[in-house]
């Protein structure tokens, strides 16, 4: 069953001074087993958008429906179910962390989750070798003593933990060095091979190209663009208007085509790219 | 839920408070409260009411955001005036067992309350009207002039300790947010089971409040700050006609306090 979002409106306190439309009229389909990419720029309001899929913000206006659990301002929900099946790291999930040892961190949900003893050292376990992390080696460590980057494996294992079907990321290689970054996003492309529904926000057009199937952009609190990635990435022009990029290997053969070359601009990834570049090669030189 | 909390926040205009000298708001606000403490009867209060309304209304702030400013400390409101109530010795309007009320501690308790109520709308109307670096500036030559010895680090902390409010704010939530998305409650059980609760919220806050405080003192000594030894200012502060002319105002406002007690 889907994620379900209707008409869904967030104002950020209404009747104040400082209230903010942070989401308009949103309809949304998220699917079982779907990778969604969600870009735009900051405030666009995709935090917010993503504090929706587990009930951590409630509509102020329409519905949120997971699954069969539906969330509205005015409804009662049990939002612990909710937050079971959807999974959500925040920005820098690694300042969450808190306890004394990596175990204990992990287990901090299905702690909370009511699970037994043992259930939850099997979860744990699981949640580490899903980042890829030595059960043995650290799982009696201190978190704090840890890089960048293996806490954040530790932060997202502690989400992994409670097993929600479905996987929210924000940005979750913000700040880290590029060979933690490739670790985090091979990790979460193999977490949806084994047939997790994941939804990646991100601010790399190049990793969104790489990843995704589907790509959302959101620009001042409304969807604009919802459909294959590919596609999108084909409004050069008007993404460029809303402060958003393309992949470097999509532009790259937009510059080619602008140059006279005749190739497909519908480009995501550099094998692509290569195979296109050769085959105008062969085809024809350019006039210049 | 916790973004309800307005100390420290600065709304920008253009009223007469706001144009107002730091060190005028700083001094008006003391001899504010030493004229609200010593009023002791109906027509003082009448008088102190009307005069805070007053200023409250020429600041051009709205009187939703002030209220809002009392929501933490509604609890501290209702103690003072149930212990007042029913705490005070005298004339008995209504028993109940051991409970009773007296003409005397009603009488006291409203007051306390009241008094409560208008130092914090006057001084959050401080903050509300005047910028963090205005204000900081302003205490630091109030205090200078008392002869206060580190009045410049003083004021410097204070700044700092308004600014960072509104980031603890928002930090709090957000690691709440994320503790919650694991599963954690912050909002049911008993004491004890929420006080435990606190500590996944607690442990990260204290954490990112060191790390935040390490990059600001970094970040302050890369651009040479050294204290307040031989600091100009790009602002300096100048009194002017207006600044006279509030100081003749609150000065006849401490006046009818004073004078009030006699009525």
């Amino acid at each position: 069953m889907p994620i379900i979002l209707e008409n869904v409106d967030y104002i950020y306190q209404p009747g104040s001074p400082y209230e903010v439309k942070a989401l308009q009229n949103i309809n949304l389909v998220i699917n079982e087993g779907e990778f969604v990419g969600l870009i735009g720029h900051t405030g666009s309001g995709k935090s917010t958008l993503v504090q929706h899929l587990n009930g951590l913000l409630k509509p102020t206006k329409g519905r949120v429906i997971v699954d069969d659990q539906e969330i509205a301002a005015t409804k009662k929900t049990n939002l612990k179910e909710v937050r079971k099946k959807v999974g959500l790291v925040f920005q820098y999930p690694e300042h969450q962390l808190f306890e004394e040892t990596v175990f204990e961190d992990i287990a901090f949900g299905p702690k909370n989750l009511g699970l037994s003893a043992t259930e939850i050292k099997k979860r744990v376990k699981k949640a580490m070798q899903m980042v890829h992390l030595d059960y043995d080696k650290y799982h009696s460590l201190s978190p704090f003593t840890l890089s960048g980057g293996e806490k954040r494996r530790v932060a997202i294992a502690g989400v992994l933990a409670m097993e929600p079907k479905y996987l929210v990321l924000d940005e979750p290689t913000a700040g880290l060095d590029p060979r933690g970054r490739d670790e985090i996003l091979a990790q979460i492309e193999e977490l949806h091979n084994q047939g997790m529904t994941v939804v990646l926000v991100s601010h790399s057009m190049d990793d969104v190209a790489r990843l995704t199937k589907r790509l959302i952009v959101m620009h001042h609190s409304a969807v604009v663009y919802d459909d294959e990635t590919r596609k999108v990435f084909s409004h050069y022009e008007s993404l460029q208007e809303i402060g958003l990029d393309i992949p470097t290997v999509t532009k790259l053969m937009f510059r080619l085509k602008e140059k006279g070359w005749s190739v497909r601009q519908d480009v995501l990834t550099v094998e692509e790219a290569k195979e296109e570049i050769l085959l105008a090669l062969k085809e024809e030189k350019p006039h210049a | 839920m916790l973004k309800d909390i307005t100390i420290g926040q600065y709304i920008p205009g253009n009223s007469p408070v706001h144009k107002l000298d730091p060190r005028t708001k700083i001094i008006a606000i003391v001899l504010y409260m030493v004229g609200l403490f010593l009023v002791n009867n109906f027509a003082g209060y009448l008088f102190v009411t009307i005069f805070t309304v007053g200023i409250i209304f020429l600041s051009q702030i709205s009187l939703v955001t002030i209220l809002k400013g009392f929501k933490p400390l509604l609890l501290i409101i209702f103690l003072t005036l149930a212990l007042h109530v029913f705490m005070t010795e005298g004339r008995i309007i209504w028993q109940w067992g051991f409970l009773k009320i007296t003409w005397e501690g009603l009488r006291q308790g409203i007051f306390m309350a009241l008094r409560l109520i208008y130092l914090v709308s006057i001084t959050s109307l401080l903050t509300l009207t005047t910028t963090p670096i205005a204000l900081t500036d302003g205490l630091e030559k109030v205090l200078k002039a008392f002869f206060v010895p580190i009045a410049h680090e003083l004021a410097m902390m204070m700044t700092i300790a308004l600014r960072f409010i509104p980031t603890l704010i928002e930090e709090t939530e957000k690691i709440m947010k994320a503790q919650m998305a694991r599963g954690a409650d912050f909002e049911s059980g008993g004491l004890l089971s929420r006080a435990k609760s606190l500590i996944p919220l607690l442990v990260p806050l204290f954490l990112s409040s060191f790390r935040r405080a390490d990059d600001l003192a970094m970040a302050m000594e890369a651009r040479c700050y050294r204290g307040g030894d031989e600091r100009t200012r790009m602002k300096q502060l100048v009194m002017t006609s207006r600044d006279y002319f509030a100081f003749v105002i609150i000065i006849l406002f401490l006046a009818v306090s004073i004078y009030s007690r006699f009525w």
